[in-house]
C-alpha cells in the first residue's frame, strides 16, 4: 500500500502545474458557510448507543471501510450521503485505497478529502482527538481543528496547491481536545492524494504524537540542569540563586516559581523568584501568618502539596512561556533533613496548557526535593565552613595576639633600654658633675647618693647608707648637722657662702680647712613632707685662697703706694721747711696729697675695681663738712679707678677754693653737689655740678691756678666730655657733661 | 701749743724720711719724741724701759709686725695708735680697738689721734 501511495505521488508530480491552475481560488473557500456554529450540533445525536448499535455489523462498504476497528465501523455507519462527499460508492478510487490503508494500519493516521478536507482517521488517531472523537469523522478540517488552523492551513495549502509533502517534527499544537487548549507535540507529514484525473484531491497524514516525550524531556532537562548546577554550589545563597535561574529556564512548566524559607520566627520569607518580580501580590517578601496568598501555615504544619487556585488574581499574573496565565499554583514543601519540619516551600505556577497530573506533580516534587536537599547540604557545608572559618579566625587571633605581644615586648624592651640609658646618662651627669652633690634621707640624714665631687671633698670615705653624724663625725661640732636638722624641720633651704669646714680628708693626716658654697635643699615627698635633703655646692677653697691672695697683693700694693706717698710728704715737709715755702703752699700740697691718698683708700676698699661715686664725693668733702654745708644728691654710680682719682683731686681743689674764697669761707655758705644720668640719643650722659651759694661775691680770677687748670683740662680729658668752671657772682659753678660709658662702670 | 705739749710719744717707723717727718710733726705739737725706733727690738726696749705717754706704731716693720711692741704697751697701760699704709685691714687680725691713721698723714691727723688717746687714757685713769 505504501508503494502505491508513493507511485500516486510520483504520478501527480508530473502534472502539478496544470492541476494547480485549475484549482486555484476554489479550495476551502467554496463552502465554509455550510458548517456554521450549529454544525457540530448535528453530531450531538451520535451517542454511544448509536455507535454501539452500529459497531457489530458490517452493514455495507466493507470493501472500503475494511476491518473491525472502531473507526471502520463508525465509517460504515456514517450517513455519507448526507455529506458533500456523497455515498461511498461514488468515491474516487484513490480515496478508497487510502481509506483501506488508513483503517488497516495501527500507525496513527488521518486523511482529508475534497475541498473541505473532510476528516477521516483511524483508531490509533483517536487519543489525539480527545473529546472531538467520534464526531470528528467527516468534519471539514478547518472546523475540526479551528484552534490550530492558522498553523496547519499553510501546510495543507502547500499539499493541495503544490502537491508538495510537508514534514514537521514535534510541532507544538494547542489542541482543544480535553476542554482546554492542551499543549501537544506532533511529528507528522502531509502527503498529497492524487485523484483519477491526476489532481490532488486530498491529503494523507501519518502522525506521531510526542507530547509525553517532549514534556518529559523538558522536565528532565530542568531537573538535570538544576541538579548539575546545584552540585557545584556550596552556600545557601548560591543554591537559591541557582534555583532561581534554573527554574526560570523552564517557563513552560514553571510560568513562575517562588521559594519561601521559614525564618527563625517561623515566618516565610521570599528567597527566590523566577518569572515574576519580587514584592508583588504574588511574591510578597514576607508571609506573615495566614493573611498571605500562599498557605505557609499549612505547609509548616506538615501538608506536603497544596494546590492554590489563581482565578481571582488573573490581572497581574505572569504568563511564562504562554499567552495565557496559569489558573493554578502548587506549593510543595521543602523538607528539612531527617524528620524535622519543612524549611520552606516551593510555589510554582501550573502550565495552563497541561493537566496537573501525577507526572507534573512528580516533577515539581523532584524540583523541590533537589532544592531542599541542596539547601540542607549548603547549610551543612556552611556550618562546616563556619567552623573552619572560626578555627582559622581563632588561629589568626592567636597569631595576632602573639604578634601584639612580641611588639609590646619589643616596645617595652626599647623603653627599658631608653630609660636605662637615660638613667645612666643622669647618673653620669650626676656623678661627673663639677659641683658636689649628695642626697640625704630621713631625719638622721643618711647618705643615699653622693657624686665623685662630694666624695673627693670629704675624702673618699664610705658614705652610702650611713648618717652624716657617723660618716663625717668631725662636722657635727662645726654645726652642720644642726643646720641639716633645721632645714629638715623647717622645710626651708639653707644657702652657705664661703663656709669654712674642717674635714678629715685622710685617715692619718691632719684635718683640712675647706671653704664651700652650698645649698641644703629640702626634698619634699609625695605626702608634702620633707623626707630628705639635696646637698649641692662647690668647693670654693681654691677661689677663697685666690681671693685672699689677691686681696693680700692689693693690700701690699696699697701699702707701698701709701708708704711712698708718706715718703713724698716727708720729702715735701723737709723741702718746704722754714723760709723755702709758705705755710699755705705746704698746706696746699698736704691737702692735695691727702685727697690723692683718700681716693686710693677708697679704691683699696673696693679692691681697685670701682669706687662709689657718692662715697668718693663724701670722702673728698669730709674735711670741710660740718654744720650741714653740703647738699649731696645723685644716684650711686660706680666710677672707674683712674676717673675716681681725677674726680677726687678735682673735688679737693673745688673744696679748697671754696674754703679760701668761696661759699665755705663765710658762715652760711653752702655747696650743692648734684649729678644725674640722662638719656641721650647717643646713650646715657652724666651731668655733674658743683654749685656754691651764700658766699662772698665772686670775682673772676685774673689768672688760672693749678686747681682750675687741673679741673678744666685734666678732668675733661679724663671724662671725655666738657668741664666748665663758671665764676658766677652768686657762686662758683663747675659742671661736667660727659658720656656715661666712658666714665662709669 | 696744745694738750699734747710735753707728752712723751714713742715712735716706731722703719722708713727714715717718714720717721723724720713724724718727728717734726710731734715736735711741732710740743711732744717729746721717744725714738724714733726703726726696729721692733729697739722699740721693745724703749717700750719696756722708757716712761711713755703714748705711741705711734708703724705696723709693717722690715717685713715683720709691730704687734709685739703693742703687746708690751698694752700690758703697761700705755695707749698707742697705728700709722699704716695697710689701712684698717692690716690690723684687722689683731681684733684690737686701736685707732689707725692712714699713711700719708698730716700733722692734724697725728694731733687728733694722739689727743684722742690721751683723753681716753685720762678719762679711764
Amino acid at each position: 500500500m505504501g508503494q502505491a501511495a508513493c507511485a500516486a505521488g510520483r504520478a501527480y508530480f508530473a502534472t502539478d502545474k496544470l492541476f494547480w491552475n485549475r484549482r486555484r481560488g476554489h479550495l476551502f473557500t467554496a463552502r465554509p458557510f455550510a458548517y456554521g456554529p450549529n454544525f457540530l450540533n448535528s453530531f450531538a445525536s451520535l451517542d454511544k448507543s448509536t455507535l454501539n448499535a452500529a459497531a457489530p455489523s458490517l452493514t455495507g462498504h466493507e470493501d472500503i471501510f475494511v476491518g473491525d476497528s472502531e473507526m471502520a465501523r463508525l465509517m460504515r455507519a456514517h450517513d455519507w450521503a448526507a455529506t458533500p462527499l456523497g455515498p461511498p460508492d461514488g468515491w474516487p478510487e484513490t480515496l478508497k485505497v487510502a481509506l483501506r490503508l488508513l483503517l488497516t494500519s495501527r500507525f496513527e493516521m488521518w486523511l482529508g478529502w475534497g475541498e473541505d478536507v473532510a476528516f477521516f482517521y483511524n483508531d490509533a488517531y483517536r487519543p489525539t482527538l480527545g473529546n472531538k472523537h467520534p464526531h470528528a469523522l467527516g468534519m471539514p478540517t478547518h472546523i475540526l481543528w479551528a484552534e490550530i488552523w492558522p498553523q496547519i492551513e499553510g501546510r495543507i495549502r502547500s499539499v493541495y496547491e503544490k502537491g508538495e509533502a510537508t514534514w514537521d517534527r514535534a510541532l507544538l499544537l494547542l489542541l482543544e481536545r480535553n476542554g482546554y487548549p492542551e499543549e501537544t507535540y506532533h511529528t507528522f507529514s502531509y502527503s498529497p492524494l492524487i485523484g483519477g484525473d491526476g489532481r490532488v484531491e486530498g491529503l494523507f497524514c501519518a502522525v506521531s504524537e510526542e507530547t509525553e516525550r517532549v514534556i518529559s524531556e523538558r522536565r528532565l532537562a530542568s531537573l538535570g540542569g538544576l541538579a548539575a548546577e546545584l552540585a557545584t554550589v556550596d552556600s545557601r545563597q548560591s543554591v537559591l540563586d541557582t534555583a532561581e535561574r534554573q527554574l526560570g529556564t523552564n517557563l513552560h512548566d514553571l510560568p513562575f516559581a517562588l521559594i519561601y524559607l521559614f525564618d527563625s520566627d517561623g515566618r516565610a520569607r521570599l528567597a527566590a523568584a523566577s518569572g515574576v518580580a519580587r514584592g508583588g501580590a504574588l511574591a510578597p517578601d514576607l508571609l506573615d501568618g495566614a493573611a498571605g496568598l500562599w498557605p505557609a501555615g499549612r505547609i509548616a504544619e506538615g501538608e506536603d502539596r497544596i494546590a492554590v487556585p489563581l482565578d481571582g488574581l488573573s490581572a497581574d499574573l505572569p504568563t511564562g512561556a504562554w499567552q495565557q496565565p496559569p489558573s493554578m499554583a502548587l506549593t510543595v514543601a521543602l523538607e528539612g533533613q531527617g524528620s524535622e519540619r519543612p524549611i520552606g516551600f516551593l510555589v510554582t505556577g501550573i502550565n495552563p496548557h497541561r493537566p496537573l497530573d501525577d507526572e507534573y506533580r512528580a516533577f515539581l516534587g523532584l524540583l523541590a526535593g533537589q532544592i531542599a536537599s541542596a539547601l540542607a547540604g549548603a547549610r551543612a557545608y556552611e556550618a562546616e565552613r563556619e567552623r573552619a572559618a572560626a578555627l582559622a579566625e581563632a588561629v589568626r587571633l592567636r597569631q595576632e595576639a602573639a604578634e601584639a605581644l612580641r611588639l609590646a615586648n619589643r616596645t617595652l624592651a626599647a623603653e627599658v633600654e631608653r630609660r636605662t640609658q637615660e638613667s645612666a646618662r643622669l647618673r653620669d651627669l650626676f656623678r661627673q658633675a663639677p659641683g658636689f652633690i649628695a642626697v640625704l634621707r630621713e631625719p638622721a640624714h643618711i647618705f643615699e647618693l653622693t657624686n665623685d665631687s662630694y666624695r673627693q671633698l670629704v675624702g673618699h670615705r664610705d658614705l652610702t647608707g650611713k648618717p652624716v653624724r657617723e660618716a663625717l663625725p668631725e662636722v657635727v661640732e662645726q654645726g652642720f648637722v644642726q643646720l641639716l636638722d633645721s632645714v629638715y624641720q623647717s622645710g626651708e633651704a639653707y644657702v652657705g657662702r664661703r663656709m669654712p669646714v674642717t674635714l678629715q680628708r685622710t685617715r692619718e693626716g691632719p684635718a683640712e680647712l675647706r671653704y664651700v658654697d652650698f645649698v641644703y635643699q629640702p626634698i619634699v615627698g609625695e605626702d608634702g613632707k620633707v623626707d630628705g635633703i639635696f646637698v649641692e655646692g662647690f668647693d670654693s677653697t681654691e677661689s677663697q685662697k685666690a681671693e685672699e691672695h689677691q686681696r693680700l697683693l692689693l693690700n701690699e700694693l696699697n701699702h707701698r703706694v701709701r708708704n711712698t706717698l708718706a715718703i713724698v710728704q716727708a720729702i715735701a715737709q723737709q723741702s718746704f721747711k722754714d723760709e723755702h715755702a709758705s705755710a699755705e703752699a705746704r698746706s696746699s700740697f698736704d691737702g692735695r696729697l691727702s685727697a690723692l691718698s683718700a681716693a686710693h683708700n677708697l679704691l683699696t676698699r673696693s679692691n681697685w675695681e670701682a669706687a662709689s661715686m657718692r662715697q668718693l664725693i663724701e670722702d673728698a668733702v669730709a674735711p670741710y663738712r660740718g654744720e650741714d654745708r653740703f647738699e649731696i644728691a645723685g644716684p650711686d654710680l660706680n666710677v672707674a679707678p683712674k676717673t675716681a682719682v681725677s674726680l677726687a683731686l678735682a673735688l679737693h681743689e673745688l673744696a679748697t677754693n671754696a674754703v679760701k674764697y668761696g661759699a665755705l669761707s663765710v658762715p652760711g655758705g653752702r655747696v650743692a653737689i648734684r649729678w644725674s644720668v640722662n638719656p641721650d640719643s647717643a646713650g646715657d650722659r652724666l651731668a655733674f655740678s658743683w654749685r656754691e651759694q651764700g658766699g662772698p661775691p665772686v670775682t673772676v680770677p685774673t689768672s688760672r691756678g693749678f686747681g682750675s687748670r687741673m679741673i678744666e683740662r685734666g678732668l675733661a680729658a679724663e671724662f671725655g666730655g666738657t668741664v666748665r668752671i663758671a665764676f658766677d657772682p652768686d657762686g662758683v659753678c663747675c659742671t661736667i657733661d660727659a658720656p656715661l660709658p666712658e666714665t662709669i662702670l | 701749743m696744745s694738750g699734747l705739749a710735753g707728752a712723751r710719744v714713742l715712735v716706731l717707723e722703719d722708713e727714715p724720711l717718714v720717721a723724720m717727718a713724724l718727728e717734726d710733726m710731734l715736735v711741732a705739737l710740743g711732744c717729746v719724741v721717744i725714738g724714733p725706733a726703726s726696729r721692733v727690738a729697739q722699740a721693745l726696749e724703749l717700750a719696756e724701759a722708757e716712761p711713755i705717754d703714748a705711741a705711734v706704731l708703724d705696723v709693717n716693720i722690715n717685713s715683720g709686725r709691730s704687734f709685739a711692741v703693742a703687746d708690751v704697751l698694752r700690758r703697761r697701760g700705755i695707749p698707742y695708735l697705728y700709722a699704716t699704709g695697710y689701712g684698717e685691714y692690716g690690723v684687722a687680725e689683731r681684733a684690737e680697738t686701736v685707732p689707725v691713721i692712714q699713711k700719708p698723714y698730716r700733722q692734724n691727723d697725728i694731733a687728733a689721734g694722739l689727743t684722742g688717746l690721751l683723753d681716753t687714757a685720762t678719762a679711764t685713769r
